[in-house]
């Protein structure tokens, strides 16, 4: 028996145990995956020049990626300090319960899981839509292959349902392979724009900080900002990492940086190769073939296929790191029973131990659009995949809205080791975010680039607003009448059905006395 | 949370704040880790009958749950484990050398062997990890001729000799769970690792169908049948298996 359990040194366990855990460069690619820089530089960067109108869309990136760095420094050390807290859900209810008591707390997390699961079903369906789309597109004009959209989508729906149910996730090593083609393809497409310049002259203009004073720089902020979501994912896997504190603030950092640098430096070629005055026009001529065709005109058709392949399974890898996502928030809420009884069964597993019900959900609501969509005949580009990548977007924004007032609330009530990282950061970032927000909503109908006169953009940011109202009404329903499991709420793994259990095992010294029985 | 009056320790910190240590002594040991190994793996291929890492989880529980119930180690109110030999000498003597019960020995001597007092969610982890809760166990029921073992490229697989006798205990464990007699602290704790590892969905038989929730709805009835360190374990394995479903599968 000596093999079994043996232990290699005192102090060996955590050690052995740390082994199997995430390392920087897999959590680095975990959370870029789910940004799909590829995605946003090929299609999101193109179509935001187009739907703004303005240059400066390079120096944007940048002054999010500050913002954003502002947002993580707070919420990063909140994440190493509260265990099981994944979801943004769970930072809101410890936040607000620091601030204004448990109850404020409880009734708040439940109104952001509503707005969280909202937001990424926008944007898993939003992706699919756009597989389906891109795909369809590529086909045809590649090949003359006619295939339907929705049937792209459906057949991309059910792999990842079934990836989903099985519990099967890309590796880290299958996500590093793929990130590194699609960076390796953009740097290229990149160098070929800044070395066949317009006018023979590489020009720097749109890098110039003046731009970010121009009109119109709330919705480019918005478009930069949404370009990012995928980043938040990094404290869902605080639990899972070798050394909790350094490892997801260093991912955090290098994700937001290489990212950061991928969109501006791409954005800022594109604005060499066509010439900072000709962008828009050319960006608005043709916003998802603008980037690749570079590529295409240089290196020849099979390049530009090799970089439709990846658009297309940066789309895909993106759109499972959603379903993940939304799978896990919904198996958290089952866990918790914070959801209306008929739905506890979400908080169940299969045998293989995948929160199958939870995924199925997901599943369901993601045909059911997309069925919706092709029998209605709705475009799946404007009005699937823009607009559900933004309202997605605009609900992640909102989130790391009210996440960055809970950070700064909870560090405020629990104390804090630094003026500057744990209160002014947080708040200011908060204060940032929420106007952020704001301009979205404002500019909703400009950002999925729909005509004027339509009215249903409009109406789609309203949706939050229920989901607040929902979640706050149904949270002081629970109260009432399930005083449990609205004890529970944003508890996730720890919700037990056993109690309340301490999340974090106190060492005391082994000296002892008996008290009796 | 319960409080079922079985061993009570005080421990005071260098700190002063005391607090409170739980220990058992409900010896004789019984081997439930055995029981365990049968009711969660098919009775004639020995394939787990969950996936590898809740079944490995619900093994290191029961490992765990053995270890507690033969006295051989203690847990303390902020889930810390502490072998028999950290308390040896302690007026209340609940935590005591067991020979009679090697595997819980070995558990104690290899928890002792770490100089920190770890959380059971780390030990949960270590004895899930590699198959060394499934080895330990396993290899106790080859020594008796109760399995067969079987070397495989990932790993060793034990298949039960007596098929019948598993499939009984399957039986058992489901009609204990339909019909909630339970007078034995064992069957309570299998009874709750089926409920705390979602075994009770899937091991029922045509003849005795089985939920999770009924598995739960018995385990709230047996209240002071089991000391409070076992509770403190249960919830730790549901809260370890519901943070696997929500990992990122590597």
């Amino acid at each position: 028996m000596a093999h079994s359990g043996h232990i290699p040194h005192p102090g060996g366990v955590r050690q052995a145990l740390a082994a199997n855990r995430l390392g920087l460069w897999s959590l680095v690619f975990l959370i870029i995956s789910a940004a799909a820089p590829l995605t946003v530089v090929a299609g999101g960067a193109t179509a935001g020049f187009a739907v703004t109108g303005l240059v400066g869309l390079p120096v944007t990136y940048l002054a999010s990626v500050v913002l954003l760095a502002l947002f993580a420094v707070g919420w990063v050390d909140m994440a190493t300090r509260i265990p099981n807290a994944g979801a943004f859900y769970a930072y809101i209810r410890h936040g607000y319960a620091a601030g204004g008591g448990e109850t404020l707390g409880r009734v708040v997390g439940l109104a952001a899981a509503g707005v969280a699961l909202l937001a990424y079903n926008a944007l898993q369906i939003g992706l699919i839509a756009g597989l389906g789309a891109v795909t369809s597109s590529w086909l045809q004009t590649r090949f003359g292959i006619e295939v339907a959209w929705w049937l792209l989508a459906l057949l991309g729906i059910s792999v990842i349902g079934a990836m989903g149910v099985a519990r099967i996730d890309f590796s880290g090593r299958v996500l590093a392979v793929l990130l590194t083609a699609e960076t390796t393809v953009v740097v290229i497409i990149d160098a070929l724009a800044v070395t066949h310049p317009a006018d023979g002259t590489v020009s720097l203009t749109t890098l110039n900080p003046s731009h970010l004073v121009a009109t119109g720089i709330g919705a480019a902020l918005a478009i930069c900002i949404t370009g990012f979501v995928g980043c938040e994912a990094a404290a869902v896997f605080a639990e899972e990492v070798r050394d909790r504190e350094r490892t997801v603030r260093h991912a955090v950092t290098l994700a937001l940086l290489i990212t950061g640098i991928v969109y501006a430096g791409s954005t800022w070629a594109l604005t060499v190769y066509t010439g900072p005055d000709n962008i828009i026009d050319a960006a608005a001529a043709d916003p998802a073939g603008l980037f690749i065709g570079i590529g295409a005109v240089y290196l020849g058709t099979l390049f530009a296929d090799l970089a439709n392949l990846l658009f297309i399974t940066s789309l895909f890898a993106a759109a499972l790191a959603y379903h993940n996502t939304v799978a896990r928030y919904l198996f958290s809420l089952g866990r918790e029973r914070a959801l209306p009884l008929v739905a506890v069964g979400l908080g169940r597993t299969n045998r293989s131990g995948a929160p199958r019900n939870a995924s199925l959900t997901q599943t369901a609501l993601a045909v059911s659009t997309v069925v919706v969509w092709s029998l209605l005949g709705w475009d799946p580009l404007l009005q699937l995949f823009f607009a559900g990548t933004v309202l997605g977007g605009t609900g992640v924004v909102l989130l790391m809205a009210s996440t960055s007032f809970a950070v700064g609330l909870w560090f405020w009530r629990h104390g804090y080791s630094s003026r500057w990282r744990h209160l002014v950061a947080p708040f200011t970032a908060g204060a940032a975010l929420a106007v952020v927000s704001a301009l979205i909503v404002d500019n909703f109908e400009l950002l999925v680039g729909a005509p004027p006169e339509a009215q249903w953009p409009a109406l789609l940011p309203g949706a939050y607003g229920m989901c607040v109202i929902g979640g706050v009404l149904w949270g002081l329903w629970l109260r009432h009448r399930r005083p449990d499991a609205f004890d529970v709420i944003g508890l996730g793994p720890v919700a037990t059905r056993l109690g309340p259990m301490p999340v974090q095992a106190p060492t005391p010294a082994v000296t002892s006395r008996e008290v009796g029985l | 949370m319960r409080t079922s009056g079985v061993g009570l320790v005080m421990v005071i910190p260098p700190g002063g704040r005391e607090e409170t240590l739980f220990a058992s002594r409900t010896a004789p040991s019984v081997l439930l880790a055995d029981d365990w190994l049968f009711i969660s793996h098919g009775d004639r291929t020995g394939r787990p009958r969950l996936s590898k890492v809740v079944s490995g989880l619900g093994l290191a529980g029961a490992l765990l749950a053995e270890a507690v119930l033969a006295g051989a180690v203690a847990i303390d109110s902020g889930t810390g484990v502490w072998p028999w030999q950290r308390l040896a000498g302690h007026p209340t003597g609940f935590a005591h050398r067991d020979d009679s019960n090697r595997v819980a020995a070995v558990v104690a001597d290899q928890i002792h062997h770490e100089p920190e007092v770890l959380p059971v969610r780390v030990w949960l982890e270590w004895y899930a990890d590699q198959q060394r809760a499934y080895r330990l166990i396993g290899e106790r029921l080859a020594e008796r001729g109760q399995v067969r073992v079987q070397q495989r490229r990932r790993g060793v697989r034990y298949r039960p000799v007596d098929m019948s006798g598993a499939q009984w205990r399957v039986i058992r464990i489901c009609r204990l769970i339909r019909d909630g007699k339970v007078t034995e602290p064992t069957d309570a704790v299998l009874i709750g690792l089926c409920a705390a590892t979602g075994l009770a969905d899937w091991v029922g038989r045509a003849a005795f169908p089985v939920s999770c929730e009924q598995a739960w709805a018995v385990l709230q009835s047996v209240g002071d049948l089991l000391p409070e360190p076992i509770w403190v374990l249960l919830a730790q394995v549901e809260i370890a298996v519901g943070a696997a479903v929500m990992a990122h599968r590597r």
